[in-house]
């Protein structure tokens, strides 16, 4: 009798046991795996989440998704039209520099060496900072001490100039102006890069408001042509659409009448770098727009404006079954703070989660990334080594 | 029975392992992420630099520097003078138009590098700022965190207390006890605040300059030649230049260009309109920058004085220049 075997007892308790530490193994083993799978796409939703944040700052301060200076086919914003340039347009095409070393008052251009003393009389302000768009010149004419284009015919009454305008003062005749340099700065710039480049170039307690040849424009035509319209003077010569109220760089807050400073002409609106993913991004009219953000915008106004100015683009290429990732950037100016603001998405294809960070950085300007940029094509690294030439950027004329 | 015993072995051996490389290449993952985690917040840490270093600018332009002509710093009148468009900073004497400058771009008093000084003191021209950034135990002046020193008290059993807000404190409360310590500082360093970022200026031009900002232990010093240059007590922070390397490789350094404007606000009527608005306010009043509407009366209290001055332009330079 061979004792050497099982009862049906002890099998059955056998096999039960076994059964209940294979069940127990492989559902610990199911939870290890589960548990590190799902850790594992936390990981890398962090892993993605922190790189696109350090690709947002890198953007920012580079600009490059705006401007690729090594990929001709991404500089859309270099280009310019009958309106002026784009905020990347070079300024030997928009606003180029002729200097005039006997008299400074008479260069012309951007002068990317100028250093705008405050205690240069060229810098100073000459105008009537009370003066109203229609031109009352009850406190006299003011463009007799300044004006962009001189000298000044001053003839006397100008009529039909404006509605409600008044009969203007004085019979000078031909006069020789002072000062001519800073309203042709104020006036170059107006068409050169924009109305964001408009207000990040000149100094921030810049006046936007200057005295230029008197100027009437012509009956307008079924489609009045954009030029004209921003050519419109004052009876003093003061081009219409820096500060009249509700004018495409006025945004007619409180009707204020009178020439406006960078904080009052963003405290209710916004100007900003138009992204060249936009179909329209390289016309120069694109570039001429303020945007409501203040206390009376809609939702229409906020997506007009986010549509517009942010430049969305994925992060870079990955597995599909990965989470998407998308870096946008976004450079405006509202309440005469500069914003450069990064914002990362990621979306998970499986879950349909979505996670967002928005930060703003404190890097790159226009002015700065500008700069960066040879005037040609390529990148213009600053040195400042002795000797050491810099290509020139494009600030400079050649 | 011996085979059985094995196959279960085998089973259980194998089910670690497999467990245990799983475990492995976790920790390893979790170790890599751990480290990008830590170059990301060297990242953040060397941006926030950049702030600190353009504060730095800004307010080195105005609030001035000791100097011998007192024991106070003397206030001074922009990186470019706004009086006459000289090399500042300067201050003035007894007059407002006398121009003193608070810079000698002659005497050299510090070091690139090994040997006799070879280059001047801040804030002349080509000179530099080293500034590492720590948290100093108890700044000058410092506020306690505590927002409610004159607690009601709940405690019903006490009538002359209950629900009385006596102002038995001063709101908000010096972090020292004395008047003596409230002014002064206790400068020691805390420690988890120490060598973990600093910013660097070099002064390029009369109103640009060179920031290099920084995430890790080197203090801000430049390389081992401007250690040893700068001094026996410089390398006792280090020991050796095995060592200021290690720190060096470990940290991020980012170099920007900046021009300092002294431009703040427009003079339009805006800013100036309530000098007249009303025979009772005060004319120096101005509304404050950050409001998004105003009415007729200032609505901030700080109301925004700026005046340090802005910026013309921040550049990032991609590549370190050959003097920073």
């Amino acid at each position: 009798m061979n004792r050497r075997a099982f009862t049906l007892l002890e099998l059955m308790i056998a096999i039960a046991l076994g059964m209940l530490i294979v069940y127990i193994a492989v559902a610990g083993f199911r939870v290890a795996a589960t548990s590190i799978t799902v850790t594992n796409r936390l990981a890398l939703e962090n892993d993605l989440l922190r790189s696109g944040c350090l690709d947002a700052n890198e953007r920012l301060d580079y600009w490059t998704d705006f401007d690729d200076p090594d990929n001709p086919a991404e500089q859309r914003l270099r280009g310019r039209d009958g309106d002026g340039g784009l905020p990347f347009t070079p300024m030997s095409l928009v606003f180029p520099l002729t200097r005039n070393a006997t008299d400074p008052e008479k260069s012309t251009g951007w002068d990317p060496e100028e250093t705008w003393k405050a205690s240069d009389p060229r810098m100073w302000w000459q105008g009537n900072v009370a003066e109203k768009w229609k031109s009352e010149m009850i406190l006299g004419r003011y463009s007799i001490f300044g004006n962009s284009q001189p000298p000044v015919i001053v003839t006397g009454a100008a009529t039909n100039v404006v509605l409600n305008g008044s009969a203007g003062v004085g019979t000078y005749g031909t006069v020789s102006v002072p000062h001519e340099w800073q309203y042709r700065q104020i006036w170059g710039m107006y068409g050169a890069l924009g109305y964001f480049g408009f207000t990040d170039y000149l100094p921030q307690n810049t006046l936007f408001a200057c005295y230029n040849e008197f100027f009437v424009p012509p009956p307008p035509p079924p489609n009045p042509p954009y030029s004209a319209l921003v050519r419109e003077t004052n009876q003093d010569g003061m081009p219409l659409v820096l500060f009249r109220p509700g004018s495409s760089f006025d945004n007619g807050e409180g009707d204020q009448q009178y020439p406006k400073g960078l904080w009052r002409l963003t405290m209710a609106s916004s100007y900003g770098v138009v992204s060249p993913t936009r179909a329209n991004a390289n016309q120069s009219a694109a570039h001429r727009s303020r945007y409501t953000t203040g206390y009376w915008n809609n939702s229409g106004d906020l997506r007009r404006f986010l549509d517009d100015t942010e430049n969305r683009r994925p992060f870079t290429a990955m597995p599909t079954h990965w989470p998407r990732l998308e870096v946008t950037t976004q450079h405006f100016i509202k309440t005469g703070r500069y914003v450069n603001l990064g914002k990362v998405q990621l979306s998970d294809p499986i879950s349909g989660a979505v996670t967002e960070i928005v930060f703003s950085s404190f890097s790159t300007t226009l002015r700065g990334a500008r700069l960066q940029r040879r005037h040609d094509r390529g990148w213009a690294d600053h040195d400042n080594g002795t000797g050491v030439t810099v290509p020139p950027t494009l600030d400079h004329t050649p | 029975m011996k085979t059985r015993q094995g196959t279960i072995l085998i089973i259980v051996a194998g089910l670690s392992a497999l467990l245990a490389s799983m475990a492995l290449v976790f920790l390893a993952r979790q170790r890599s992420s751990q480290q990008e985690t830590i170059w990301f917040e060297q990242d953040v840490q060397s941006r926030i630099m950049l702030v600190a270093a353009c504060s730095y600018i800004a307010e080195g332009a105005r609030i001035g520097y000791d100097t011998a002509i007192g024991a106070e710093h003397i206030e001074a009148y922009g990186w470019v003078d706004v009086r006459d468009g000289s090399v500042g900073p300067n201050t003035r004497g007894s007059r407002g138009s006398q121009v003193i400058p608070l810079h000698d771009e002659t005497r050299l008093v510090e070091s690139w590098g090994r040997g006799s000084a070879d280059r001047p003191g801040w804030p002349a021209l080509k000179s530099v700022a080293r500034c590492p950034m720590h948290v100093l135990e108890r700044p000058p002046f410092a506020i306690s965190l505590n927002a409610t020193p004159n607690a009601m008290a709940t405690d019903d059993s006490d009538d002359a207390t209950y629900g009385r807000p006596y102002l038995k404190n001063p709101d908000p409360s010096p972090q020292a006890d004395t008047l003596t310590g409230f002014m002064t500082a206790n400068r020691d360093i805390r420690q988890s605040s120490a060598s973990r970022s600093w910013f660097r200026v070099y002064r390029e031009g009369p109103a640009i300059f060179i920031i290099t900002c920084g995430a890790g232990g080197t203090l801000g010093y430049r390389d081992w030649d401007e250690v040893q240059g700068a001094g026996a007590n410089a390398m006792a922070e280090f020991g050796e230049q095995a060592y200021f390397n290690s720190l060096r490789n470990q940290e991020i350094r980012l170099w920007y260009r900046v021009e300092w404007d002294p431009g703040i606000a427009t003079a339009e009527v805006h800013n100036i309109k309530n000098a007249w608005n009303s025979g009772n306010e005060d004319h120096y009043v101005s509304y404050s920058m950050n409001t998004s509407n105003s009415s007729i009366n200032p609505r901030s209290q700080a109301q925004c004085r700026n005046l340090g001055g802005t910026f013309r332009y921040i550049q990032r330079l991609r590549v370190p220049p050959t003097w920073w």
